[in-house]
């Protein structure tokens, strides 16, 4: 599985892998991630409603997928109940004292090869799906790591391929439709649906000024 | 500028357009607080009254949750602020001394709920609320407050707001989540007035229940 989490990293380099790890090395020096982020509490930047979801199910097996280099569910989901993954988990580690702040080191998975088969009780991306290299390939691996009954959190901002001329990781718009269903375009003009599924929000950073979406499904 | 600065807590749910709905044409500046639909109300009312109100002129802010109410209700509830801090209209709360006695009259009371207080910009400027409780306990804390530093409270029997939809219709999933962080936050909350304030907290936060 790490070879081929290589092999994408190699393709990703060009896209935009090199960018992410300079965002990371400055991050995690800040007062910001350090307090927020890599500290037992919950982190400020995890909206309220997916905080609220998952208090809501204390004992269920988590995976974050695509986390940067600490989860963003670290201080909210307990250490023993989360798995975390990144394609850039190796890179992480070269950056970040995991042992030293006792945070869970990310494996060095895409979710495109993601090795998990009905594990979780919750799997949750923030921000990372619309970073991938195939949008409904990352989509069915993620379900495909959720137990039967169980959930998967999509959440991130709408059209962010747009938003950022489509530089980098940048490749894909992802949006929910006024039915309630996700939507993926493809830079290419491809666009895709994913239907509908338990709960579906816009929010409003007010901060930003740009609606996020929480996408959830079960399955 | 207007004398009345209105803060609105934005709910998800689909029948908060019903409060939006009672907003129109009032004499008063609108103005959202934002909590993701379900977190920390002190906090998100703390955020747009800085954002908004503090350094402003207003004379008045009024807090607005899930309730509903006339224009008629807002101009009353203005016009009855008198010498009170804080003023709360009338609902079916839990608490009687908020319940509207037919009176009409603005009477003064010991503590008063935030489901849609009015209060002078100096007097909410001068405590904030405690951003270490969400969604309960920091009433009764700045009520505390206000009452040990001789600032009135009132509750306007002449004005009478509902505040049922969110309660009595099917809850919404956002609604439940909601109530599960509500929930998660009492128990952590609870610990925390006990530290503060000793294990007869209760006692100490309700004591002056009229």
């Amino acid at each position: 599985m790490v070879k081929i989490g290589i092999k994408y990293y190699s393709n990703m380099k060009i896209k935009g892998a090199d960018h992410e790890i300079n965002f990371w090395k400055d991050f995690v020096k800040t007062p910001r991630f350090l307090e927020g982020w890599a500290k037992d509490v919950k982190t400020p930047e995890l909206n309220d409603i997916v905080y609220g979801f998952l208090v809501g199910h204390p004992k269920a097996k988590v995976l974050d997928c695509g986390s940067g280099v600490v989860s963003i569910l670290n201080g909210t989901v307990k250490n023993e109940n989360l798995t975390v993954c990144d394609l850039l988990g190796d890179e992480y580690a070269k950056i970040f004292n995991y042992e030293l702040m006792g945070c869970k080191k990310p494996e060095p998975y895409g979710c495109e090869d993601l090795p998990y088969d009905n594990e979780f009780d919750i799997v949750h991306i923030s921000n990372a799906l619309d970073h991938t290299q195939d949008v409904l390939t990352s989509y069915n691996k993620l379900l495909g790591a959720v137990k039967k009954g169980g959930f998967l959190i999509i959440q991130g901002f709408e059209n962010e391929g747009l938003q950022e001329k489509w530089q980098g990781f940048h490749q894909w718009n992802l949006s929910i439709t006024e039915t309630g269903t996700l939507r993926v375009e493809h830079k290419s003009g491809k666009i895709d649906y994913i239907d509908s599924g338990l709960f579906v929000k816009k929010i409003w950073i007010e901060m930003l000024g740009r609606e996020w979406f929480i996408f959830i499904v079960q399955k | 500028m207007q004398k009345t600065a209105i803060i609105v807590l934005e709910y998800l749910e689909q029948n908060f357009q019903q409060t939006l709905d009672c907003l129109v044409g009032l004499d008063a500046d609108i103005f959202y607080a934002y909590r993701d639909g379900v977190g920390s109300m002190s906090r998100a009312y703390n955020d747009a009254y800085k954002k908004h109100v503090l350094g402003m002129q207003y004379e008045f802010v009024w807090f607005v949750s899930n309730i509903t109410f006339t224009k008629i209700d807002f101009d009353n509830l203005v016009n009855g602020m008198g010498t009170y801090g804080a003023v709360h209209p009338s609902f079916n709360s839990d608490h009687k001394h908020i319940q509207c006695d037919g009176s009409g009259l603005v009477k003064e009371v010991s503590f008063i709920e935030f489901t849609a207080p009015m209060f002078r910009t100096w007097v909410f400027e001068k405590y904030m609320l405690d951003e270490g409780y969400w969604y309960w306990f920091y009433d009764l804390i700045i009520s505390k407050r206000m009452r040990e530093d001789g600032i009135k409270m009132g509750v306007n029997h002449g004005v009478k707001v509902s505040h049922v939809y969110l309660r009595n219709n099917k809850k919404e999933e956002i609604s439940k989540i909601r109530e599960t962080l509500r929930n998660w936050r009492h128990k952590i909350e609870v610990k925390k007035l006990e530290a503060e304030f000793g294990k007869n907290w209760n006692q100490i936060l309700f004591k002056y229940e009229n």
